[in-house]
């Protein structure tokens, strides 16, 4: 089939889906539920707003209304929703060597989300990525359940929710599944997969990524006061690379200044720490490393800006190029949002220093703008240069720019 | 690559266009806003035109009050709304109360009355103010004595009821005349109807704020657009006290200090002052104090954050207001039976101990 061909199927595809919710409400499973629109939930769709984050954290029911959550055995439909994105994606890397070019319509991946209320104070949700082989005009997908978790909230009030199962960690200040940048957040990202990145191989061998989501239990509370904690163990995702048992542990602690939940109102500061082994090989012996960060979520009037620091650590046995020390790295990025009141406009900048020895240091700048179309349809527009020093071999940066107009939908 | 692209635009123009008119089914789902039903009768007390108009003029008799100054028209004016234009409104002898009166337009469909919910339906509502010895000061033996020597109001009681007037009859004919004040057919309902013209720009932009960014209808849901629940907003919390305990004065459970009930939305910007002090005078007011997040305090409702929303933002959400607005029945009062036997008269009749 020709891209044309596939192009025209998958709009066709979309405008049927598009048009089907109209008799059957237009929202996503919980505005469904609702009878919510996502503005509601999301300053940015996906990114959450205050509400949306008291109401995530408090298991998916409305803060203060618990008592009157229908359970999705009461409701009229299948708590399901679906999102996907297609569009246009330029994507070139140069030098000479190691240049590729992608410039297509694309369909963008999909994502099948479920959630929704078991029972009083206990609550679901899922979310399964399903495997797509990919091809001229469809962006290949690995087929996972990306989350699936329980949560048991207000064990004995909001300081004491707890989840189980497949989730996004705590310890991400600012979530990455929920982030209006197409383009990762880089400190996030960093692990040292060798091969797998763009950069190519790192000075080190540890697996681990906090991008990942996490298998694992996880405790959080929340209430009246400016505190804010949560608490984990968890199996390092898929830096485990031979599913040890979950024994790394976090800890996280945000104070929010001023009236609100740190979200969209009010200055939240934060501090986090992950203490984690892995394995640098399948058949190696497992090491520790750990991780420290720093943020802030600022918030005055239309704008926000978003602050992540972070200082990594891995045991010397992951060190490739200088063995017998520790290897030590740092990033982070600030991102300067506008608000509007259909439309959000972002900056952003990532670093990621790596030791003088490996030297692969990262940086990236993204720029981009989205426009609310209608409640389930966003428009984004995004530019990102992105260069890893000596990434295309030694003396030879890797450069990567990568432009995107896509369609963001979620039934 | 050029079909593509046109053929990517004119999907988008589809999109949209189809995306939008989605908003219009949006009356749906848990806290959605809709049509109102039926007004919900009890079955002890179906409505007849006899006993309307038997509550009509109980409703306008001043002499329902001990000194006959003061009617339930007197704070719960049909010409205003029917509720009152003060913050506060003034009982028998000048005196004030605490609380803002509340329209009776589309009491009928909500369960708890009063600001902080004391009577679970109108029929005890509605005897309510006439014991309150701030706003009409009778007790019960007085009201009996004083219904039960007009002669006019005793033909219609026993013509209704087929029994002598008492307090529990006279709070079921003004039930029942209080289950006529209904509006309904507002701009919006025309929208939800269907007609995408009856609503303007900035009013649906407000309805989309209001079951979005605004977050209103997590408390202001159903017809009436009333939850007929109890949120804290902080309104009147100063120096760590709250000045009207609110709902705790009912429960006793300190997870109610300071709440009271969710007010109805329909007809409210032509009963101004807001919120259950009256303390606010426009509707402005209160979207900069829901924009705030409300008043900090100990028992602020979790579901009380700050909106950010801008001037255009707000200023959508009070023309969503405005668009709820309907026409709702103005009452002539009746004339009172046997008006000679006024309040004072028949104050001195039971003084002098006639039966």
């Amino acid at each position: 089939m020709s891209s044309l061909r596939r192009l025209s199927l998958v709009l066709t595809l979309a405008a049927a889906v598009t048009i089907w919710p109209s008799r059957s409400e237009a929202m996503p499973a919980f505005a469904r539920k609702y009878g919510f629109n996502c503005g509601m939930c999301h300053s940015a769709w996906p990114r959450l707003n205050d509400f949306g984050q008291k109401y995530r954290m408090n298991g998916y029911q409305i803060p203060g209304d618990e008592a009157r959550e229908r359970t999705i055995l009461d409701l009229g439909g299948p708590p399901l929703a679906l999102r996907t994105q297609a569009g246009y994606t330029s994507d070139s890397f140069s030098p000479e060597g190691a240049e590729s070019e992608v410039s297509q319509f694309q369909v963008n991946g999909v994502d099948l989300l479920a959630g929704g209320v078991l029972g009083f104070d206990k609550s679901f949700f899922l979310a399964y990525l399903p495997q797509i082989e990919g091809g001229s005009g469809v962006e290949p997908q690995t087929g996972e359940v990306e989350q699936a978790s329980v949560v048991f909230s207000r064990l004995r009030s909001t300081w004491l929710n707890g989840r189980i199962g497949r989730f996004e960690a705590a310890y991400l200040p600012f979530s990455r599944l929920r982030s209006i940048t197409i383009s990762p957040y880089e400190i996030y990202n960093f692990d040292g997969s060798p091969g797998v990145s763009a950069a190519g191989a790192r000075g080190s061998l540890n697996p681990f990524s906090l991008a990942d989501t996490a298998d694992g239990i996880e405790t959080t509370g929340w209430g009246r006061s400016p505190w804010q904690y949560a608490l984990g163990i968890v199996n390092g995702s898929r830096g485990n690379n031979q599913d040890d048992s979950p024994s790394d542990i976090y800890l996280r602690g945000a104070y929010v200044f001023g009236q609100g939940f740190g979200q969209t109102a009010g200055q939240r500061l934060g501090a986090t720490a992950y203490f984690g082994r892995t394995r640098a090989l399948v058949l190696g012996a497992r090491h520790s490393f750990r991780r420290l960060g720093l943020d802030a979520n600022l918030n005055r009037g239309p704008y926000n800006v978003e602050l992540q620091l972070i200082q990594g650590r891995d045991s010397s046995a992951f060190n490739i190029f200088s063995p017998g020390e520790r290897y030590k790295f740092s990033g982070g990025f600030v991102q300067l949002n506008r608000f509007a009141e259909e439309s959000a406009a972002f900056l952003r900048y990532d670093w990621v220093n790596t030791p003088s020895a490996d030297n692969h240091d990262i940086s990236r700048i993204t720029v981009g703008w989205r426009q609310h179309l209608a409640h389930p349809l966003m428009l984004r527009l995004e530019y990102s240069h992105r260069k890893v020093d000596n990434g295309a071999g030694l003396g030879s940066d890797l450069t990567e720019n990568f432009a995107a107009a896509r369609l963001d939908w979620a039934f | 690559m050029r079909i593509a692209l046109v053929l990517f635009v004119a999907a988008l123009i589809v999109l949209v266009g189809v995306a939008s008119s989605i908003q219009v089914s949006k009356a749906q789902g848990q806290y959605a806003n809709g049509l109102l039903p039926p007004v919900p009768v009890p079955a002890d007390n179906p409505q007849t035109d006899q006993k309307i108009h038997l509550g009509a003029q109980l409703y306008f008799d001043k002499r329902l009050s001990s000194d006959g100054t003061i009617s339930c028209a007197s704070c719960h004016r049909p010409d205003k709304a029917w509720a009152d234009t003060e913050p506060v409104s003034e009982g028998v002898a000048h005196q004030k109360g605490s609380r803002n009166s509340p329209s009776v337009i589309n009491a009928a469909y909500i369960v708890p009355q009063f600001w902080d919910g004391r009577a679970m339906h109108l029929e005890k509502q509605a005897v309510g103010p006439v014991q309150n010895p701030i706003e009409m000061d009778l007790t019960v033996a007085e009201l009996e004595f004083r219904l039960n020597h007009i002669p006019g109001y005793v033909a219609r009681f026993e013509e209704v009821f087929g029994s002598r007037p008492n307090i529990d009859l006279l709070a079921k004919v003004i039930a029942s005349f209080e289950r006529t004040v209904i509006t309904g057919d507002s701009p919006y309902d025309g929208y939800i109807k269907g007609d995408r013209s009856a609503m303007s720009g900035s009013a649906i932009r407000g309805m989309n704020l209001f079951s979005g960014k605004g977050h209103c209808n997590v408390c202001h849901s159903g017809p009436a657009f009333s939850d007929s629940r109890f949120h804290n907003l902080g309104v009147g919390y100063a120096d760590g006290e709250f000045k009207d305990v609110g709902r705790f004065g009912v429960t006793k459970d300190p997870k109610d200090m300071g709440a009271f009930l969710t007010p109805r939305l329909r007809n409210i910007a032509l009963t101004p002052p807001y919120l259950h002090d009256g303390s606010e005078p426009t509707l402005e007011g209160v979207m900069d104090l829901y924009n705030r997040g409300g008043i900090p305090n100990p028992n602020l409702d979790p579901a009380m954050v700050p909106l950010n929303l801008t001037e255009q933002e707000k200023s959508d959400l009070v023309e969503f207001m405005k668009a709820l607005t309907g026409p709702y029945p103005i009452v002539e009062p009746p004339p009172p039976p046997n008006p000679e036997l006024t309040a004072q008269k028949l104050a001195e009749m039971m003084k002098g101990g006639a039966k």
